[in-house]
């Protein structure tokens, strides 16, 4: 995928925040230079589930009008290289910023790192413009709920209609036992109502929350599968050709049985 | 719900999908139910001329695809099974 990404939804509490957190150190464990860019102004919370919330000084408006230099803004992640935050203003408001502000920051990070990873708010107003003005590629995050669903939906015509094209999704708190029982659409189910192409599955995990109350990424927790899904996940946008993780086959006993009988019959 | 009964009960993962189906035809087109019936009902119209057909057994339906510069497209897809064309 491309340099500046935004990460998108329309409806809130999808896991943008948690995405973006994610794959930013993600990349940086893969050895990119990351910029993490909180485009939520008023509502700010990637800094809290980065766990950087201490160390802010300025923010993306005092960039904007100009109020300290871009470098005395950027908050550098101690514990990963290669992670920088730059944070939401708390106490303004969308309007503080306009799109024609926003490309030009995205552009002088450009020239900075590797990635820039930007989260959206939730919505399709006024924030959701500014985040997009300056994106090269969209990443798309929805649950298998239909309220979800329907406003990625949305969300993928708006960023089509904006010449944000060919945008990725992936689906975040897959419950395999759910679908399993045909109580939540497969993956199959969503991906061809979207038709957009598939960045990955998360599957829904606990330690996702364990995490966040940390402010740790999962990422660097071995044991959690939702980490692997994102490390996975930031592997196919710097180009690398992996598989999709077999979720649905993963805790099944059933599953796990039809293998073995397939791997025989090989 | 028995353990018995439980096949004949429609999947909650099939019904919400075909409500989402639904629901995003009227979103993505602006077309609603009723218009679609409408249209529907005069497709059959002006089929019956050139042919017997069952307006039942019609489907008439806005799906999405890629278009060929990538982007999503909507299309209207009919499958109307012909029972017999009709003599000029």
């Amino acid at each position: 995928m491309d340099k500046v990404i935004v990460v998108t939804s329309g409806k809130g509490g999808v896991g943008k925040t948690t995405t973006t957190a994610n794959l930013g150190t993600a990349l940086a464990l893969l050895g990119k230079k990351v910029v993490l860019v909180d485009t939520d102004i008023g509502l700010r919370n990637l800094d809290v589930v980065l766990g950087l919330e201490n160390r802010i000084v300025y923010d993306l408006v005092d960039v904007i009008e100009g109020t300290c230099r871009l470098k005395q803004a950027l908050v550098k992640d101690k514990r990963f290289e290669g992670v920088y935050l730059l944070p939401a203003a708390q106490t303004r408001d969308k309007t503080a910023v306009n799109p024609e502000q926003m490309i030009q920051l995205t552009n002088t990070l450009r020239e900075e790192f590797d990635y820039i990873l930007i989260d959206c708010p939730a919505g399709i107003e006024h924030g959701f413009r500014n985040a997009i003005a300056g994106a090269d590629d969209a990443i798309v995050v929805t649950t298998p709920q239909i309220a979800a669903v329907r406003d990625a939906d949305r969300i993928i015509g708006l960023l089509e209609a904006n010449d944000v094209d060919n945008p990725k999704l992936i689906i975040n708190r897959l419950e395999p036992d759910m679908v399993r029982k045909g109580d939540m659409m497969t993956i199959e189910d969503i991906v061809s109502i979207l038709s957009i192409e598939l960045l990955g599955v998360v599957p829904d995990d606990q330690t996702i929350v364990i995490s966040t109350n940390k402010g740790e990424p999962a990422v660097t927790d071995k044991k959690s599968v939702a980490g692997k899904a994102y490390n996975n996940i930031a592997k196919r946008i710097i180009g690398e050709d992996l598989p999709m993780m077999d979720i649905m086959g993963e805790t099944s006993w059933f599953g796990k049985l039809k293998k073995m009988f397939n791997r025989n019959g090989d | 719900m028995g353990l018995f009964n439980r096949r004949r009960n429609k999947k909650t993962a099939d019904i919400v999908a075909q409500r989402l189906v639904s629901v995003l035809v009227e979103d993505r087109t602006g077309v609603s139910h009723d218009t679609m019936l409408k249209i529907k009902k005069e497709i059959s119209d002006v089929l019956k001329k050139y042919m017997d057909c069952d307006p039942d057994d019609m489907a008439v339906e806005v799906i999405t695809r890629p278009s060929a510069h990538g982007a999503r497209a909507s299309a209207l897809v009919a499958d109307i099974p012909i029972k017999r064309m009709k003599k000029k």
